[in-house]
């Protein structure tokens, strides 16, 4: 009878100690076994087990009442009573990944949905330490082949188009206009932009993504800091301003204020070098930011931007074979409002931005005021919807009125300030509604595509269009890479005293970049092509006479930089552009008509001891319509010029320019100095910029681009 | 001989690297029956990844670490587990610092940039694979020269993501902190490191013990936190974290080294 009770005891343990071997599986969702995953029970977690590479395990279990616990990195940790499994059978577990975080999500959302496709993502960084820029987020740009700016100006043309074309967005609202004394005389040398509000600025050299409208050639982002790390006072002194920069934090990883000022003046700058400077007599800038960033609880986020700045400028100028005074004026204010909603799988954005200025420009019988209105709405949402594939759309509206009180001369060769003229009050609105869808899709690890689509809601009489784009990166490896895109695009020209009118423009663009990049070596290589028309009375208005009604632009770019020696770097960049333009159906040379423009720069960057940087920028002159004749107007006593009918038969010399900037940094506790200096222009080439005539036409003479000139200035930090 | 006491104090010292993770913090498995893998190459890769750096540095050759390099390739070739290229990239750390060590910046860099370049391209990272490539990129950063400063941002915003993807995994605060410790203050560094290594000394190693996972980080805190204190003449507090460090790592010769420089203070 013991042995029997024995028996039936050791039967009866053996028979409890099979229940008690759980054999498992730990997959994922797509199936694929989960390596090293945690296996482990809940009431005491010292009892467990590691998943192997097939993702099997073996776990002895003591209590089937007990509760089975697998875990892994980025997966959710899943429970399995054990009550409810089949011991005899192999388990098998199913891990889903974690859903994003919201921490995640403000990190994913905070980059641009189209960041892939960009051509070049820059930082601050990388503005304060560009050869070209002088501190200038705008002018980093121009060291890019992709930028064909030839007016020294910083308003970005890219890839042959004219800047009216391209947009800049700060913080998801367009900057029209986005350069200083951006007025007739067309100087704008610098941005509205101030380098220390700036996080992140991309360049979207053709094709640019739909999410943004207005745009039938490039488009530059810009987006401005999130936070802050420290409180700083920042203030500069230079030969030609005096300023003043405030970071600080109201409420720590919650909120911060920038605010900064600048005073800027000729005196020292124009009197020190004044045969250098021939059109220049006086200036003074005055101009104040403020920046205001905060966060309400943990999914709500707000940005706003003001801007203000009042210029004066008095110089000479020349037009014809009239040469005078010309006296300008400028005050612009302009706000960037930005409330973010972060959802579980989004962001939504409602981005709200208004500007108003009043100008004045005043030469020989010309004088020319202007006001300008600008309001901007558009409501985004951003959809991270599954973990390839994202989404978004968006609607926007745009509104623009100009009023224009301008005396104009009453024959355009006669401008001396007691030749006739009229006045002329003209008041323009322009105002339109888009909605936009974009995805982006990785296909694989080599394949991504991108596209987008965005239309008007026309009102009124205004014309329907569609835009639509694609793009297909294709990764060769992880040092090569492809970028086919294509796009039909639809923008309004900004009026200006040429043309007091919003006309609808259109581009077709197709392009093909290539990307090449190591550890010390950047290559980069382009092809594209541009045909851009006006879709109601002519391209673009080239000035008083002419409306080109076609511009093809055909380019190739080429782009080097290598880094060597630890603290030097090269780039060396060439563009070949065949432009062509329409007008009255004949077909002449493109102003940007270049065989060569070559972009070379030489950096020494080591902040314990100097930064230098050498920069140079060649191409062949831009074309421009002659005058071959003149007959004299009794009435005016002007001579009339007679322009060349083969149009821009004449090309200015070619354009030379090498510059060197030098700056030191010195560190003292929290307290930092830099000291900066350039020479522009060192070779001091006479680079034509306009054409000019003696009285009756018979000779010519040009007008030049800027001379060999100094700048230099210190800037002192605190931290604190 | 100075060398070879440092290298005999750091053999002494790498036994905490990985097996002193304090009991209160970690669960440690008594049974784990299964796994044909248990006495595979990966269990407990980390020590071996460790051990055959320090082996390599005694006998000044890299047989040890380049052996166990082979051993990783083969392995990752057979089974394709993103969690074995983890572990490969972790080995090129300490082959490069290897061959610091020696002096050879070439090879050194070389070694980095590959393991960077593995986690750069690993597909689906989590908070441990952006902690890892943040830390790689943290060491190679100074052979980049010019470069480095616009690395810098990159290192920071993948330390971040480690930690937006897993707020309690201490070696993405570590990462974080240890490069805003090696960021010249010029470039905004200095400024954030002692709040992320407050945070990683008072995260547990690991949650759950696991000897294929990761678990380093909570020393390398405990160092960086002390340097930070010396530099910044916070004297008081250089004392009480060397302090909690020794109590927690005793044999960490690199934590014992800098109480040269708090006596007296």
């Amino acid at each position: 009878m013991r042995h029997s009770i024995l028996a039936i005891l050791l039967l009866a343990s053996s028979f409890c100690y099979s229940q008690s071997l759980l054999h498992g599986t730990v997959i994922n969702k797509k199936g694929k076994s989960v390596f090293a995953a945690n296996v482990y029970l809940k009431s005491d977690t010292n009892e467990g087990t590691i998943t192997g590479f097939d993702g099997k395990f073996t776990l002895k279990i003591s209590n089937i009442k007990d509760t089975l616990i697998v875990s892994f990195i980025g997966f959710k940790t899943k429970e399995v009573p054990l009550a409810s499994v089949t011991f005899n059978k192999p388990l098998m577990i199913t891990l889903e990944k974690n859903a994003q975080s919201l921490d995640e999500l403000i990190i994913t959302a905070g980059y641009p949905i189209s960041e892939k496709f960009s051509v070049v993502k820059m930082t601050k960084l990388d503005i304060y330490f560009n050869p070209v820029s002088q501190g200038d987020p705008l002018k980093a740009i121009t060291i890019l082949p992709a930028s064909t700016t030839t007016n020294e100006t910083a308003n970005p043309s890219l890839r042959g188009s004219s800047a009216d074309r391209s947009r800049v967005i700060l913080n998801g609202v367009p900057i029209y206009k986005p350069v200083r004394a951006s007025s007739l005389n067309n100087q704008g040398f610098f941005s509205l932009f101030n380098p220390e509000i700036i996080d992140k600025m991309y360049v979207y050299a053709s094709n640019p993504p739909l999410t943004y409208g207005n745009t039938s050639a490039g488009l530059v982002q810009i987006q401005t800091t999130r936070n802050i790390k420290t409180n700083q006072l920042q203030l500069s002194t230079s030969l030609a301003s005096t300023g003043f920069f405030l970071s600080q934090k109201i409420k720590k990883d919650v909120s911060f204020i920038q605010v900064y000022g600048n005073y800027q003046f000729s005196d020292a700058f124009v009197g020190l070098q004044k045969d250098h400077l021939p059109n220049i007599k006086e200036f003074t800038t005055k101009d104040a930011g403020l920046n205001f960033h905060t966060k309400i609880g943990n999914r709500l986020e707000l940005n706003s931007f003001t801007y203000f700045i009042d210029e004066k400028f008095k110089g000479m100028n020349e037009l014809f074979t009239y040469k005078g005074d010309v006296d300008t004026k400028n005050k612009r204010i302009f706000t960037v409002n930005n409330l973010n909603y972060y959802t579980k799988k989004g962001l939504l954005s409602i981005n709200m931005g208004a500007n108003t200025s009043r100008s004045t420009f005043r030469f020989g019988n010309i004088e020319s005021k202007s006001r300008i209105t600008q309001l901007y709405t558009s409501l985004n949402y951003k959809w991270f919807a599954l973990e390839n594939f994202n989404l978004q759309f968006g609607v926007s509206y745009d509104y623009s009125g100009n009023k224009f009180n301008d005396s104009i001369p009453v024959y355009f060769y006669a401008l001396s300030p007691n030749s006739p003229n009229f006045k002329s009050d003209t008041a323009v609105s322009n105002h339109f509604s888009e909605a936009y869808l974009y995805t982006t899709w990785n296909i694989s690890k080599r394949w991504t595509f991108s596209t987008g689509v965005r239309s008007n809601i026309p009102t009124n009489s205004q014309k329907y269009y569609f835009s639509s784009q694609f793009g297909l990166k294709y990764r060769l490896s992880n040092k090569q890479s492809f970028l086919l895109s294509a796009g039909r695009y639809h923008n309004y020209t900004t009026p200006d005293y040429y043309s007091h009118a919003y006309n609808l423009l259109s581009s077709y663009q197709v392009a093909i970049d290539y990307s090449y990049k190591t550890d010390n070596t950047l290559l980069k290589a382009a092809a594209y092509f541009i045909n851009g028309t006006g879709e109601q009375t002519g391209e673009q208005t080239l000035d008083s006479f002419f409306v080109i009604n076609k511009t093809n632009t055909f380019g190739i770019e080429f782009f080097l930089q290598q880094d060597f020696y630890k603290y030097f770097r090269f780039t060396f960049s060439n563009s070949f552009i065949n432009q062509s333009i329409e007008i009255h159906d004949k077909s002449y040379k493109g102003q940007k008509n270049f065989n060569y423009l070559i972009k070379a720069t030489l950096q020494y960057n080591n902040y314990k001891l100097f930064s230098l940087a050498l920069s140079y920028i060649g191409r062949p002159g831009t074309s421009y319509n002659p005058v071959i004749g003149s007959t004299f107007d009794n009435q005016t006593g002007f001579y009339k010029p007679t322009f060349s009918t083969n149009l821009f038969s004449s090309q200015y010399k070619s354009y030379n320019r090498l510059d060197l900037s030098l700056n030191k940094y010195i560190k003292f506790k929290k307290n930092a100095l830099i000291a900066f200096f350039s020479l522009n222009n060192i070779l001091n080439f006479k680079n034509e910029r306009k054409v000019l005539y003696n009285i009756d036409y018979s000779a010519n003479h040009f007008n030049y681009f800027q001379f060999r000139t100094i700048y230099f200035g210190v800037v002192w930090q605190l931290e604190y | 001989m100075t060398r070879l006491l440092f290298v005999l104090l750091f053999l002494s010292s790498c036994k905490g690297n990985t097996t002193q993770i304090a009991k209160s913090q970690i669960v440690s498995y008594q049974t784990q029956i299964q796994s044909t893998q248990q006495d595979s190459l990966l269990s407990g890769i980390q020590s071996k990844i460790y051990h055959a750096f320090v082996e390599s540095l005694i006998s000044r050759n890299n047989t040890k670490l380049s052996n166990l390099s082979k051993e990783l390739k083969v392995l990752y070739k057979e089974r394709n587990q993103k969690l074995i290229l983890y572990w490969r990239s972790y080995l090129q750390y300490y082959s490069s610092i290897y061959y610091f060590e020696k002096g050879d910046k070439q090879n050194s860099e070389k070694e980095i940039d590959k393991g960077t370049a593995w986690m750069e391209n690993m597909e689906n990272k989590n908070s441990e694979d952006y902690a890892l490539l943040s830390l790689l990129q943290g060491f190679g950063i100074q052979f980049k020269g010019m470069k480095a400063m616009f690395i810098s941002s990159e290192i920071k915003k993948n330390a971040h993501t480690a930690i937006a993807l897993d707020s309690t995994n201490l070696r993405a605060y570590y990462a974080y902190a240890s490069n805003d410790f090696h960021t010249p203050k010029m470039f905004g560094g200095g400024k954030e490191a002692e709040k992320y290594l407050l945070k990683a000394i008072s995260l547990p190693s690991q949650k759950i013990k696991n000897t294929y996972l990761p678990s380093w980080g909570k020393k390398e805190s405990y160092e960086m936190l002390i340097k930070l204190y010396i530099k910044q003449e916070k004297w008081g507090l250089a004392k009480k974290y060397f302090l909690e460090g020794i109590k927690k790592y005793p044999n960490s010769y690199n934590i014992k080294e800098l109480a040269s420089k708090l006596v007296g203070k």
